[in-house]
Formats: C-alpha cells, structure tokens, sequence
C-alpha cells in the first residue's frame, strides 16, 4: 500500500464509529503520530509498549514458530485495540457502548 | 666372609663390567681434582671432601682433549659426566649418594670414602650406560651452550649391593659352616648397639634460612552472571536471526553492585533496537513503569528520531486494525449473515411473521457514492468475495465507472477497486483461476483484472482486438471448455452484446474471438405462422442474404447441458441456441413485449427458466413451450434483474426499479411474497443472492449494495413441487395448438399423482 492509501486508512479509522483516537508509536515508546492529548498519549505509549513486549514474548515461549499480530483489551468504559509489527504499533482507543 | 667376599666380587665384576673400555685409575693413581672453594676434610687420613657432582669448566676442557686423543689419562668419570644430560645425571647421583650413605654402615666397616674414584668410577660407569656416548655431542658441548633436548625415563635399577640369599639343603656338605656364620652375624648385630666399633652419629641436613616472601596479585574478580534463554531466542539463534544484544561493560560493573543482574527474556525479544531495552534494564532496577521516555532517548536511539515517518510502513497494522473496528462495530450484522446467533441478546424486538427481509447493512464508501450498481457477482473460490460493477445504464449520462471488490470484513471500503475509462456493465469471476475478474465495459471493451493486486490497469483487454465489440457489452460469462492447443487455458469467456454478437473471447497471448452466433432480427409473427405449420424452418431465403441483427442484452447457460444457452435479445425474443451451432437458433420464445433484461435457468429445476423484462413482468418458461407458464406482474416499473434462490425450487426475487421482491410461487403467484420499497432517492438496479448465506444483496443506483437476511424462510420447496404448480399453471391457460394438447397428454401420467399444494 502506498503512503496516500495507509493514510487514507488511518482516516478512515480515526471517523469510524466509536473510535477515540489513535497513537503510532515506534518500538522505544515513543509516539510518533496521536490524535489524544500529549499527556494521554504519553501514559499509553509507555505502558502499552512493555505490555506488547511481554505478550509478544509470551507467544513466541509458547511457540516460537509463532508470532502476535493483535491484540486487544476490553474494559468499561472502553477498548484497546493493540497491533503491534516490527517497528511501530498501532493503538486505538473505541468506546464500548456505541453498539 | 664369604658375603663379603662376594660382594667385593661382585663390585669388582661389576666394575668390570662396566668398563667401556676405558681403563681405570686406582684411586691412588689419579691425581685427585683439585676442589675449588670447599674446604678438604680428611677423616681417618682419607680425602673425604666432597666433590662437585658437576665441574663443567674442567670437563669442558678434559673432554676436549679426551674426544680428540682419545686420551686414556682422562677419568672414566669425567666421560661418564659429559656423555650424561644434567639432569639424569643429577637424578641418579643423588639416589646413588644416598645409598652410599647407607651402605658403609651395613658393612660395617671403615666408612670407605664417600666420594671415591671407584665409587665414582662405578657411577660414571652406571651413567655412561645411560648416556648417549657421543662423540658428536661432545663436540657441541664446545663452547656454545646448546639447547638440549631432554627425553626423561626411568634409569634401569642399579644394584649397589645385592646380597641374595640362598638357600642350603639341610643336608649339604657345608651347612655347618653355614649355620655358624648366620649365628655369628646375629651376634654381630646385637653387639652392634653397645659396641665400640659402631658410632652412632646423627646426620643433619642443612637448613636453609626460611624467608617469608609476601606477593601481592591482582584482585580477582567474580561475578555472578545469569543468562536466560527462551525457547524464543534458541530458535531465532538456530535460524540465524539472534537478536540477542548484550549490554555494555560499564552498566554491568554497576550492577554487580546493586545486586543480581537479572536478564530479562524481553532483553532477547525484539529487534536491534532493543540494545536500548537491555541499558535500560541495567540501568535501572525493575519497575519500567517509571521510566520515562526521555531516558530511553540518551542512551541509543538518538540517530533515529529524526527519519520521517513512512505512513507504509505501518500498512499491515492499519490494514488488521481497520477490520478488527468493522467487526466491532458490527460483530452483531455479521453474525446474522454468517448465520449465528448474534452475541447481545438484546435484539430489537421486532418480529417478523412470515418470510420478511430485515436489513442488515450495505456495501458503500465514498468513492462508489453516486455511482449506479450495474452488476453483482461472486468470486467462485471466496464466496464472501463480492464484485460490483459501477455504472450508469444509459448513455446520457456517461462517466468514468469503478469496479470494487467489497469482503464482508470490512464494509465501509472495497478491498480492490478498478477505475475504468467508462461504465462497467458487466462483471464475471473466473472459475478456473479464481482470481481473474472480466469486466465489460460500455463501450464494448471487455478487461481483465487480477484481484490479487489494486492495479487500475488491466490485465488484458479488447481494445486492439478487431473481433471487439462495438456496443456495450451486457453480460460476460466464463466457461470451460476442452483445450484445443496446448497454450490454451481451458476456459474460454463469453459475451453478449447490443452489436447482435455472442463472442467467444480465447486467452492467448492476447485476446482471440469467435463468434458464437450473431443474433438475427426476426419478425416474430414469422415466428408465429411457422410454430403454426409445425415445421421448425425460420429461415427463408431472403433472410440468408440479408438480416438485421438484434442487440442481445443477457444470455444463460443451461446448467444441465453446457451447450445450450439462452438469448435475450431487445426486441423481447428469448433464443435457444446451441455453442455449436452459429447459424441458426433452436427455439425461440416469444412473449414479452419488451427488452429482455435477464435471464435465468432454474439451478434445481430442469428445463424451466425465469425472464424479467422492461414490459413490467416476469415470466417463467418451460422448454419447448413457446408460451410462458406463469407470468408476474406486481408494479408498472421495468424489472432490471433476478435471481432464483439456490435451496428452494420455488422462490426467487426480482428487482423492480422501486423495490426489492421475493416471490415464492408455492405461496402466491400473484403477489410476491414479500417486498422492500425503496426510498424517494434510490432504486434498485440488481439482485443476487449470497452464496453462504440466507440473504439477498440488492445493488443502487446512489452506489450502494444493500444486504437483507431473508428471515423465517420456509423449508425448501422441491423441484417436483415446482413442476407440478407448473402443471397446474398451465392447464388453466388457453391452449389452442394441438401442439399443446400433446403437452398436457404427456403430462397427464403425472396428474395421478395427488397434488399438495406448497405450505
């Protein structure tokens, strides 16, 4: 996919029902694009990073054959949705009583 | 004694034969060496100062002279010394000077000179026989000091003194004598202890000076180190692709301070950048939630936060993440048309009596708003796949058109979409190779695409070929077919056209056609007459030469015999025609009184086939009636399309330009079933039915696909119940032929049958 369609994508996410908003982070934790508030952002982006790490490790224990590609949280008030890759991870933020 | 004697015999033929040939100095006859340094001892008028076990001046020089003259004068010994390695040499003497010590003694007599010739003699002798005797290591003795190579062994057992006993019968001749010697040195070592003969003296060995000597080394360090590997990392590393970074030296002789160092399985996982995952664990202790992202940022990765952010990078996740929120959103829509029973039981209450379309959701993004729905159809191996063809039906109105590839995963964006100079009209999958998908265009081109990339060009297309169409092209169609050559796919597509063609279009190197058949125009009350005389000739010969061709707007492939198809044509004929046969037609139908916009064979039913028409009906057929069986009419709007339902032999639904109906004609041939209107501002322009799934897509003109689960469907209807509705049907309509007539009396062996009506 070119950079105009993965764009056109991210759009297409952020205006879907539900959604809150999203942080790309790269694999230090550091936030490269967000459309939360910086101090929200932070937070995320530092706890979420060691979390993917420790899923990622969990799985590939378990099965080294094997590798995460998503995974999400379900809480209250609203939903993580976590996809982590090589270099960056995608988090997004959907509030769970919209359906 | 006797033992004495013996002994000294023994010594002297031990002397003797040691000899090498080399004559022996008495002791009084050798001129005793001058020992440098050490004072003389003389002890009972005898030399007993020890000699050197080595003076290497003097042998260095005797030695000379004795290889060179062979000398005689020169000392047994002083060869003994200079043919023996040191060290040996140093070894035996050692052991030999013991013994000496101890051997005077057990003689008990004058303690004979330690250091004497004979003795020395003797061990020079004893070393000689070990020695290399050399001469040409004499010669390197000259002088230079050679390195000398040292083989080390164990010397052979020298017998100083060997005093076997032996045994004497009792009756030997000299027993007595023996008996009295073996008393009188009993005696002699008892008196031995008070005796004045015997001295007893101590010996003491000198000792050194002890010294203590303090060293100091460097500290030795240790440390504890503990490695974890994961099941992960062992794999990766007997791949090939270890990751696995350790940290630097400095952080680590901190830790060993602070206290373990406990590697992480984390520290492993990961990419390269994970260099900064393990200084940062070094650095601090355990809790990472208070590490702040700006530590992470001094240590490494400082020259990679400039790089701009590549948006495709993230291409798959955004892909994943995008699907993961449709199926959120609609877990519930998706369940019903899976089939399943939706997750929140909170359903809205409506219920429906009786068959009842219920909205689920419907296929459309921005780019197909606006757009007419032309064409629907299913991937033959993904049957959630589904192509849409975008495009207006008249020419009034021509824009650029769009073909999308829309998955139940995501509805809110097509998968693949395919911006197309004109209209589509027409779309068709391969059934052989799934993934190529053949669009017809309105201006008479035929393309295809591979789906499996979002190229706006096609794969092949009829632009350059002279067999191309030059109307729209309707409907396409994949078959396949025996392969003539061996280059040939074994499948071939099939168009239909306004220009009056039905092509058969073979993938080659490029496109190649065929004409199946060009569709004639034929006056249908010549039809008529002709069905009259019962004779089949349509044909005359005027026609031959000179024909006007009809548009064909739709065909259908009879699925029981693949050589038959049937033809729509605009003037309202439907035409049975053979692939093999491109002159003349089977059968024709007549009945319609306008374009014919679809037809559809039964997929259980054999023989039977469905038109909708522009004239407001639809009609069902059965081959080899000229008439149609059942005729429907519900509004006064032109019917774009319809669909048989794939389980019941009865129902199919059909849209109307204002509304969605679906008809069963086990209930009701009247009336439909059941109806969706369509709003003020769209219409419906196709239907299909989902092949997985008890629903019914319909397709609009402001380019959305609307999905209706069909709800309290009955039980199929089966074929016979068809047929004999059919039956039914036809009996009630006038039949003035006798041909028709022979119709019911073939089919009265099946009236005895009871009739049961549908449920």
């Amino acid at each position: 996919m070119t950079q105009a369609e993965v764009d056109d994508t991210l759009k297409r996410i952020h205006e879907h029902k539900g959604v809150q908003g999203y942080i790309i982070i790269n694999n230090d934790g550091i936030p490269i694009r967000t459309t939360l508030d910086a101090a929200v952002t932070q937070q995320y982006a530092a706890l979420i990073r060691s979390l993917t790490d420790k899923a990622r490790s969990a799985i590939r224990e378990i099965d080294p054959t094997n590798e995460l590609v998503f995974f999400r949280m379900r809480t209250r008030k609203h939903e993580i949705l976590i996809a982590p890759d090589k270099e960056y991870t995608l988090i997004v933020l959907q509030a769970t009583d919209v359906q | 004694m006797k033992v004495l004697s013996n002994s000294l015999s023994y010594c002297n033929t031990k002397q003797r034969c040691y000899s090498s040939g080399a004559t022996r100095k008495t002791a009084t006859a050798t001129a005793p060496r001058t020992t440098r340094g050490f004072p003389k001892l003389i002890e009972n008028d005898q030399d007993v100062t020890p000699k050197r076990l080595i003076d290497p001046e003097q042998y260095y020089n005797k030695v000379k002279d004795s290889v060179l003259t062979h000398d005689a004068s020169s000392t047994p010994s002083e060869i003994g010394y200079s043919t023996v390695q040191p060290q040996v040499f140093s070894a035996t003497k050692s052991m030999i000077g013991l013994s000496h010590g101890g051997a005077p003694n057990s003689h008990g007599t004058d303690a004979e000179s330690f250091p004497s010739d004979h003795d020395n003699d003797q061990l020079a002798q004893s070393d000689a026989m070990h020695g290399i005797p050399d001469e040409e290591s004499l010669t390197s003795m000259d002088g230079e000091t050679p390195q000398p190579s040292l083989t080390l062994s164990e010397t052979e057992t020298i017998f100083i003194l060997s005093m076997d006993s032996c045994i004497v019968a009792e009756d030997a001749t000299d027993v007595e004598t023996i008996k009295q010697q073996n008393e009188r040195y009993i005696e002699l070592c008892k008196s031995r202890q008070g005796s004045d003969l015997f001295n007893e003296r101590g010996m003491n060995t000198f000792n050194s000076t002890v010294k203590n000597k303090e060293i100091q080394c460097e500290r030795i360090n240790s440390q504890s180190r503990e490695a974890y590997a994961s099941t992960a990392d062992m794999y990766d590393s007997e791949r090939g692709e270890s990751k696995i970074i350790l940290s630097t030296n400095t952080h680590e002789t901190q830790t060993i301070d602070d206290g373990p160092l406990r590697t992480d399985a984390t520290r492993s996982v990961g990419s390269g950048i994970d260099k900064s995952h393990g200084t940062r664990l070094s650095d601090q202790s355990i809790d990472e939630t208070m590490r702040k992202p700006i530590v992470a940022k001094t240590t490494n990765t400082e020259t990679e936060l400039p790089e701009t952010f590549d948006s495709s990078k993230i291409a798959t996740i955004a892909f994943v993440m995008e699907r993961i929120l449709n199926l959120n959103t609609n877990q519930g829509k998706q369940a019903v048309y899976r089939g399943l029973t939706p997750l929140d039981k909170e359903e809205k209450g409506i219920t429906y009596a009786g068959l009842a379309l219920d909205k689920l959701f419907a296929y459309s993004a921005d780019i197909t708003s606006n757009k007419n729905v032309s064409a629907l159809t299913w991937n033959q191996k993904n049957p959630d796949l589904l192509a849409v063809g975008y495009g207006p039906f008249e020419y009034n109105d021509q824009r650029d058109g769009l073909v999308c590839c829309w998955s139940l995963k995501n509805q809110d964006f097509p998968e693949r979409f395919y911006h197309t100079p004109c209209a589509a009209t027409a779309v068709a999958f391969s059934s052989k190779f799934p993934s190529l998908l053949a669009v017809g265009l309105f201006d008479g081109t035929v393309n295809v695409y591979n789906v499996q990339n979002n190229n706006d060009t096609p794969l092949l297309d009829t632009e350059e070929v002279p067999g191309k169409h030059t109307a729209p092209v309707w409907q396409l169609c994949w078959l396949g077919v025996e392969k003539s050559r061996d280059d040939d796919t074994g499948e071939v597509l099939m168009s239909v056209s306004t220009d009056g063609r039905v092509t058969q279009w073979l993938l080659r190197k490029g496109f190649e056609s065929n004409d199946y058949i060009r569709l004639k125009r034929i006056l249908s009350k010549q039809t008529v007459q002709r069905r009259d005389g019962g004779k089949e000739q349509k044909i005359s010969k005027s026609e031959n030469l000179l024909y006007r061709s009809s548009g064909g707007l739709c065909f259908d492939i009879c699925p029981d015999d693949k050589m038959i198809y049937l033809c729509g044509t605009e003037e309202g004929l439907i035409h049975q025609c053979s692939l093999g046969n491109n002159e003349q037609y089977l059968d024709t139908y007549s009945g319609h009184s306008g374009p014919i916009y679809r037809l559809a064979w039964s997929p259980l039913a054999k023989g039977v086939f469905l038109s909708s028409s522009a004239d407001w009906t639809v009609s069902l057929w059965v081959v080899g009636r000229p008439q149609p069986c059942i005729t429907f009419a519900s509004r006064k709007k032109p019917v774009f399309d319809i669909c048989w339902s794939p389980k019941s032999a009865t129902m199919f639904c059909c849209a109307n330009e204002e509304a969605v109906e679906v008809w069963d004609i086990s209930k009701n041939t009247l009336e439909p079933v059941d109806v969706i209107t369509a709003g003020q501002q769209q219409i419906f322009t196709s239907i299909t039915y989902s092949p997985n799934s008890e629903c019914v897509l319909a397709g609009t003109n402001i380019g959305a696909v609307v999905v209706y689960n069909l709800k309290n469907l009955p039980e199929p209807a089966t074929v016979d119940q068809l047929m004999e509705i059919i039956k039914q049907q036809t009996q009630h309509l006038s039949l003035p032929e006798d041909g028709t007539s022979k119709a019911i009396a073939n089919m009265k062996p099946k009236e005895n049958i009871p009739m049961t009506h549908g449920k």
